[in-house]
């Protein structure tokens, strides 16, 4: 099985394999209304962006903590 | 419309000539058949097809376009090999299901073209097949869930191979719960499960306002798993 950006999330900045879970099912959503042009329902948008909130804070926290020099400035 | 149980009954459109042919979207949808307690479809369906049939059945007409090996089978049934393979043989030669020689090994799947294949297809899907399995896999959360029931393609008898599992949860849990809950029960599925999770209060309201998404999950029809339509009313 080929591991990409999302499914690595576990090994490369140790967040919960659960969350990924949760990651992929915001993911599969984000398709599905991309091809299928259904609308997506108001708790899974909200969901995504605080996940997506969370995402960043976690990785933000992550490259300070292992690389400080890719910190933004 | 009602039938002579009092409940509500809705049909389904009929177009053109479908209605002469074998479509499995057309059958009408009784949405009580099991509101009156958990375990009614399994004693129910126990009753018509006792053990390992039922997990056997309950498992290939899910999912007609996967052709499985017996190991398989049995992995995801838990139904012993020796007791699988008398099972299969004797579906096999009733024409449900059609046996597959692959190499030295031996694949089973459903058989689409058997005259009464939808109709069975369509008891499984409303019983151990699908509403069970996803009943079961949220019982954990059961006291949080006012209702939860299948929309979508699967409680239209639309779907495809790579259709999805579009699974409503009214209640108060969160989406990662919900998807905690349901995600291990993807393998046996044979489908990719898209859980929508909201409160009542949330429901309500933007069934009020008329938010589109809501709308048409009313208008659609559902695979009621816990609670009924009175619950969302």
């Amino acid at each position: 099985m080929t591991l990409d950006n999302l499914q690595s999330l576990p090994k490369t900045i140790g967040i919960d394999a659960q969350r990924v879970v949760v990651l992929d099912v915001l993911r599969n959503k984000r398709n599905l209304s991309d091809y299928t042009g259904k609308p997506v329902d108001h708790g899974s948008l909200a969901s995504c962006m605080s996940e997506a909130e969370r995402l960043l804070e976690d990785t933000s926290t992550w490259l300070a903590l292992h690389h400080p020099q890719l910190m933004p400035l | 419309m009602t039938n002579t149980t009092g409940a509500r009954v809705v049909d389904l459109p009929r177009k053109g000539i479908e209605f002469l042919l074998p479509v499995r979207s057309q059958y009408s949808y009784n949405r009580s058949v099991f509101e009156n307690g958990w375990n009614m479809s399994k004693q129910f369906m126990d009753l018509l097809f006792g053990g390992y049939r039922r997990h056997v059945l309950g498992l290939l007409l899910l999912r007609p376009d996967d052709s499985l090996y017996v190991r398989q089978i049995a992995r995801l049934t838990g139904v012993p090999p020796g007791s699988l393979h008398r099972e299969l043989l004797s579906l096999a030669s009733v024409g449900i299901l059609l046996r597959e020689p692959a190499g030295n090994q031996v694949r089973y799947r459903a058989n689409r073209e058997h005259p009464i294949y939808a109709e069975l297809a369509e008891i499984f899907r409303k019983t151990s097949g699908l509403a069970d399995l996803l009943r079961d896999a949220l019982a954990p959360l059961g006291d949080l869930i006012t209702s939860a029931f299948v929309f979508g393609s699967m409680a239209q008898g639309t779907a495809v191979a790579s259709s999805d599992v579009d699974v409503c949860v009214i209640g108060d849990v969160t989406l990662a719960q919900v998807v905690g809950a349901l995600t291990p029960q993807c393998e046996r599925l044979g489908r990719v499960v898209n859980p929508v999770v909201m409160t009542i209060a949330e429901f309500r309201s933007q069934r009020a306002s008329g938010d589109r998404f809501v709308s048409r999950l009313i208008k659609e029809p559902k695979l009621f798993v816990i609670g009924s339509a009175d619950d969302i009313g």
